[in-house]
């Protein structure tokens, strides 16, 4: 190879066999500086600006906190979390059940369509649900047609009821996936073992598998919990003005009162509690993680052990209540989805495009200073950048995770997982405090976004390199040299098809995350800048018919988008990589 | 009557027969051996006996009882799993008693039960270790001592020492077999190991492809193998084809020359050889001698030509073929005077004793 005649292309193509060759640890202070310049740097800054702001230690942030309103927004907060989170759970538990334990034609579709909200950004979906259950949405103009009726009977918008049927929405695939993968990987012979021994059906899943299922009940409940209690989008769309979790109490003091301490000492307060979870949650994901009365799921279909959905006695009543559990758990998650795309295409009269079409327009009353369709290109853009700069720092990370385990590799672990804990407001909010100033001054770089997002990208990257990457025999390796491939070829026929794969599927997530990603995006975003989701936004807190109507339209584009990219995802995602 | 009865018990899975028509009895408090290749049905069979699969025709009987509408865990039988399947949440003494919770008794008495079971299976003091903490012969004897604890009615052990190295499955199959009769009770063990089978059981069933093939005592079995399939299952493998010539004594022609098994008396209800009829002549690895070492009469003499000798410690294995074409495999005493090399050719002398008749089975001979 013409070694002078290495343009970007060759960089790129020269990263990865780089990384695999041993010579990675040259490129190991990227993923560590990436961390302290836009993570820790930002956090930093945000404790220093709310307790000290004039060179002084001050708590009079957090004393302003000592108020009925802060202890009652934190009740909030908290209450519905636990309820959103104990909802999750019913709704998902018997689909995660029939997943783990039956087997039926065009399972692994269905399971998979489960998991479609996971790539939805919070604006789709609060879209949806605007569109299936909103005063002029699908539910109700069904509705009104039918029984002639004047007003929209179902009024849910900006309700408590509808922000927890969205967190279910969006969180139920959490419980099938997580607690259904470790169901079908339990050793059905314990629960024979227990029935031999006396116990009936019912005493064999109280006394056998819920105790073993328990750990990953535990740490789903608890990250469905985490997620909704940094709840952002959802309540600020369908929650309406007089809603507001701590995350979204952060945004208003900070972009609408300008309190900035206050924020600041909000999104400490927070920090602290969603680190404590944290840390419960990971102790609960290692305890889960026990190979206790597992076995490898193609193990199970060997002589003799007969898978369960095998076992005797099933009747038709039993595969009825079966099928309403994962007919009833998709068509709650399709719903919304069929009715946003119907909505965005339904006028006053009958079918239209005007929605579609008025993106492209930018009347002199609108509120924007672009078109909205504008936005669509800023995503993209945004979005490819992350996609860029996450599998740069993830793929790094990655290398040094796989490494040989030892204390460094223990501490560096949880730090690259860090970003995913932190609320993307706080981390909006740090990035305005703490880049809006030399030494570090990015507020009119187009790189901002980028780098915001992909501090909440790059952790899945990482998280789904890292399995390939550990489970790359050396001995392949060798095994090509000694049959004579050169090490560029080596690369490329067994680095390359064996990590590429993990590499698209963290590209494809790195993508989702950035093309969605709301909450810092809202702060950070310039006015003549905006992305999609901000856009929605908008055009949904609009009055105007025509305005949500564009909104639904967007929205919709959106969810194309990512529901392409879930496409390729579970297309690679085929082979188990990742270890989500 | 019997205490457990199979009748005519069939249960496919999709395309596969893996039971087809198997019957089965267990007279008294004795442990018979199903044996037979993976695949064989075998696990199915005792599956089935549990009530973890119901059977798709034929009825299981517990001393003339039908067991259909018994479910699984009324039953009162035993199993021990291949891989012990032992709870993992819970310590070896939660293991041993949850069968006696399963039948509420008092704690006190459990406990007792318990530390009984588990000095049975020599493992007191281990009460509070964890199952993964346990080395797998431990498991095993834990999951011993958890299915005997409620005193079942019937143990089914499938392939107990199956995960165990060879040493230590040795020393388990002992101890097993002496648990087994100090309880006494009516157990059903499957394996695929012969060896195992026939140091446990009193009573061998042999299976293949869903369906009961030889059913005896051991001695029965491995002296008077079924089938040429039966014969090569349990290492038998110089088959030899052959034709009745004689009656008194029986004398069967075979392209080795004529061999006078001595009559085996036919099983109740067969008939036994007929003159002129085809059969299969089984010549037993422990029939030949060096012809130098053994210079009497009274045994056939064969001429062949060695392909292999291999040492074997107690024994040698020689590899042969006769001019007819015919390779046979034999274990002649390490101590034979002159070890003949591949190649050479050797004569050696077949005892008629150590042969016997099996019907002529073409196919298992091609």
């Amino acid at each position: 190879m013409n070694r002078r005649g290495r343009g970007r292309r060759g960089f790129a193509r020269g990263l990865v066999p780089c990384l695999l060759r041993q010579r990675a640890w040259l490129l190991s202070p990227v993923p560590l500086l990436f961390l302290a310049l836009f993570f820790f740097y930002p956090i930093a800054e945000i404790l220093r600006q709310s307790l000290a702001g004039d060179g002084r230690l001050d708590l009079a942030p957090f004393g302003d906190l000592w108020s009925p309103y802060h202890a009652r927004l934190l009740a909030f907060t908290t209450g519905q979390a636990l309820l959103s989170a104990l909802l999750t759970l019913l709704a998902g538990l018997p689909a995660a059940y029939v997943f783990a334990r039956r087997s039926f034609p065009g399972k692994s579709l269905l399971r998979a369509l489960t998991t479609i909200p996971f790539v939805l950004p919070t604006m789709v979906v609060a879209a949806a649900f605007t569109a299936l259950a909103g005063p002029r949405g699908l539910l109700n103009s069904l509705l009104m047609g039918a029984f002639r009726l004047e007003s929209p009977p179902i009024d849910l918008q900006h309700t408590l009821a509808l922000v927890l049927i969205a967190h279910v929405f969006y969180n139920a695939g959490i419980i099938v996936r997580m607690v259904g993968g470790f169901w079908s990987n339990l050793d059905s012979r314990l629960v024979e073992a227990g029935r031999i021994l006396g116990a009936s059906r019912w005493r064999a899943f109280l006394e056998v598998t819920l105790p073993l299922l328990m750990p990953s009940i535990l740490a789903a409940s608890l990250l469905v919990f985490l997620f909704c209690f940094t709840s952002f989008g959802v309540i600020l769309v369908l929650g309406g003005p007089q809603m507001a979790t701590l995350e979204v109490e952060i945004y208003y003091q900070a972009v609408s009162l300008f309190n900035l301490p206050v924020a600041a000492a909000l999104s400490i307060v927070q920090m602290v509690f969603t680190f404590l979870v944290m840390t419960v949650y990971t102790r609960l994901q290692a305890r889960s993680a026990v190979p206790l009365g597992l076995r490898p799921a193609g193990d199970a279909a060997r002589e003799g052990s007969a898978p369960a959905e095998r076992q005797a006695g099933r009747t038709w009543g039993d595969r009825l209540l079966a099928g309403m559990a994962v007919g009833g758990l998709l068509a709650f998650l399709l719903a919304p989805l069929m009715a946003l795309l119907a909505r965005s295409f339904s006028g006053q009269q009958g079918s239209t495009l005007r929605y579609y079409a008025g993106l492209f327009t930018n009347p002199m009353q609108s509120a924007f200073y672009v078109p909205p369709a504008r936005a669509i290109g800023n995503s993209l853009l945004v979005a490819s950048a992350t996609v860029a700069l996450s599998l740069l720092v993830g793929l790094v990370a990655a290398y040094l995770l796989a490494g040989k385990p030892g204390p460094l590799r223990a501490l560096l672990d949880p730090l690259f997982m860090l970003p995913l804990g932190t609320s993307a407001v706080t981390l909006g909010l740090g990035y305005i405090l703490a880049l809006d100033h030399p030494p570090l001054d990015l507020r009119a770089s187009p790189l901002l976004l980028p780098l915001a997002h992909t501090l909440v990208a790059f952790p899945f990257v990482v998280r789904s390199v890292l399995p390939a990457l550990r489970g790359l025999n050396p001995r392949w390796r060798e095994a090509a040299s000694v049959l004579g491939a050169s090490p560029a070829r080596v690369v490329r026929e067994i680095d390359l098809p064996i990590v590429g794969r993990a590499l698209l599927v963290g590209a494809t997530y790195a993508f989702t995350v950035s093309i969605g990603e709301f909450g810092a995006t809202l702060l950070l975003a310039r006015p003549d800048f905006p992305t999609m989701p901000v856009v929605i936004y908008r055009l949904l807190g609009s009055q105007s018919a025509l305005s949500q109507g564009q909104g639904l339209a967007m929205s919709t584009l959106l969810m194309l988008v990512c529901g392409l990219a879930f496409l390729l995802l579970e297309r690679f995602r085929a082979g188990g990589v990742g270890e989500f | 009557m019997a205490l457990l009865e199979a009748i005519s018990v069939s249960k496919r899975f999709g395309p596969v027969d893996v039971l087809r028509l198997v019957s089965l009895r267990i007279e008294t408090e004795e442990t018979i051996c199903l044996l037979g290749p993976s695949g064989c049905g075998k696990t199915t069979l005792l599956r089935t006996i549990a009530g973890l699969e119901i059977p798709d025709g034929g009825r299981v009987l517990w001393k003339g009882h039908p067991l259909d509408q018994i479910p699984v865990h009324k039953r009162g039988f035993g199993l021990v799993f291949q891989d012990y399947a032992l709870f993992p949440h819970k310590d070896v003494a939660e293991n041993v008693a949850f069968g006696l919770r399963m039948q509420r008794l008092p704690a006190p008495q459990a406990q007792a039960r318990v530390a009984e079971m588990l000095d049975l299976v020599g493992l007191a003091g281990y009460e509070r270790r964890r199952a993964f903490e346990l080395s797998g012969g431990e498991q095993q004897r834990v999951a011993l001592a958890r299915s005997l604890a409620p005193r079942p009615r019937l143990l089914m052990l499938d392939e107990p020492l199956g995960s165990l190295d060879r040493a230590l499955r040795e020393e388990l199959l002992g101890e097993l077999a002496a648990i087994l009769r100090r309880v006494g009770v009516a157990s059903v063990y499957v394996t695929h190991d012969q060896q195992e089978a026939f140091s446990i059981a009193s009573r061998v069933l042999v299976m293949n492809h869903g369906q009961i093939v030889q059913e005896g005592t051991p001695e029965a079995v491995y002296r008077q193998p079924a089938s040429a399939w039966v014969a090569r299952f349990l290492g038998l493998d110089n088959l030899v084809r052959g034709r009745v010539c004689g009656l008194t004594p029986l004398e069967v022609e075979t392209p080795l020359g004529s061999f006078y098994p001595g009559a085996a008396a036919p099983a109740a209800g067969e008939e036994g050889p007929v003159a002129g009829q085809e059969v299969t002549l089984l010549i037993r690895p422990d029939a030949a001698q060096l012809a130098a070492d053994c210079p009497g009469a009274g045994r056939v003499r064969l001429p062949a030509i060695v392909l292999e000798c291999a040492f074997r410690g107690a024994h040698h294995r020689l590899l042969v073929r006769h001019n007819s074409g015919q390779v046979l495999s034999f274990q002649v005493p390490a101590a034979a005077a002159a070890l003949p090399r591949p190649g050479e050719s050797v004569e050696l002398a077949l005892a008629h004793e150590a042969t016997g008749v099996l019907p002529g089975d073409k196919e298992a001979l091609e």
